[in-house]
């Protein structure tokens, strides 16, 4: 492998990193989100 | 007592639809990187660092498409003051910040072997950089702001001043005197590289409307979550969670 090949697997693993991190931040907002709203119902005294 | 109930079958569905998109946007992305890199010959130049393109000219195009997505639903909340538009907005913005750092990220790994440095106060270069300020800017609004229609408008108004500075990076090469090369697109490379270049350009488009979506439908909870919170402490039983949650 020579020096290029490094930095253009340096940019599609940063392109990688990137996408798959906002994507674990996605989920993790979406799974804050439901047990806020689930918080929220139990407080009001909903069971589903 | 308050009457909240937790889920509406329309929202469980489109939530399923928007995972659904997301696996089809990633298994695409893979897709075309692979037919990308291999049906590419090495360029003249640039020899196989030329692959860099495929990454970094769609994260680019979307690092403008996401804050002209922004641009279009920040004047929708404030013509017509929907909420909806107003988190619509943040979410695209949201999700242009993160295009907007890999890109510069990505130009940077390019220029290193290319032109000898990680960075230069290039037009373009400059001009993205200030772009991505003021897209964190803009989260920042949200983040510091409590107040719900203030924040909307004041960050609608950073989310418009964003959108001015797109056709600036977009020209930046055209009107200053700059080491970047003028515009990547289909009509500019060598006919080797335009297959690759238009299936990723693609691939990047459905996996940023897949985040933004994604991210839009993560808001809608918290908003409901909020409201039903807000009605639980005034005692408001006519406010229900299907009627909040199933937009």
């Amino acid at each position: 492998m020579d020096g290029n090949w490094m930095f253009v697997g340096a940019a599609f693993a940063a392109t990688w990193a990137v996408l798959i991190g906002y994507v674990i931040h996605l989920s993790r907002s979406m799974r804050r989100a439901r047990a806020l709203l689930e918080q929220v119902n139990r407080g009001a005294g909903v069971s589903r | 007592m308050n009457q909240v109930a937790l889920s509406a079958p329309v929202a469980a569905k489109r939530v399923d639809r928007t995972l659904w998109f997301g696996w089809f946007a990633f298994a695409f992305l893979i897709a075309s990187q692979a037919i990308a890199i291999a049906i590419s010959p090495p360029d003249r130049d640039m020899g196989d660092l030329q692959k860099i393109m495929y990454v970094h000219v769609p994260s680019a195009w979307m690092t403008m498409l996401a804050p002209l997505t922004v641009l279009v639903f920040a004047l929708r909340y404030l013509v017509r003051g929907r909420e909806e538009d107003d988190l619509l907005a943040a979410a695209a913005a949201e999700v242009a910040v993160a295009f907007a750092g890999l890109t510069l990220v990505l130009g940077m790994i390019w220029a290193r072997p290319t032109w000898g440095v990680w960075w230069t106060w290039d037009a373009r270069l400059t001009s993205t950089l200030v772009l991505f300020m003021i897209l964190v800017g803009y989260l920042a609004v949200r983040a510091l702001v409590d107040e719900r229609e203030r924040r909307a408008r004041w960050s609608a108004a950073v989310g418009v001043l964003g959108a001015i500075n797109v056709p600036i990076v977009y020209m930046s090469v055209r009107w200053w005197r700059t080491i970047h090369q003028i515009q990547s697109s289909p009509a500019t490379v060598d006919p080797a590289y335009v297959i690759g270049l238009r299936l990723n350009a693609f691939a990047f488009l459905f996996v940023m409307i897949y985040c933004i979506r994604r991210r839009y439908d993560a808001a809608l909870i918290e908003r409901s979550a909020e409201r039903a919170s807000e009605a639980a402490a005034l005692g408001d039983a006519s406010v229900t969670g299907e009627s909040l949650n199933g937009r």
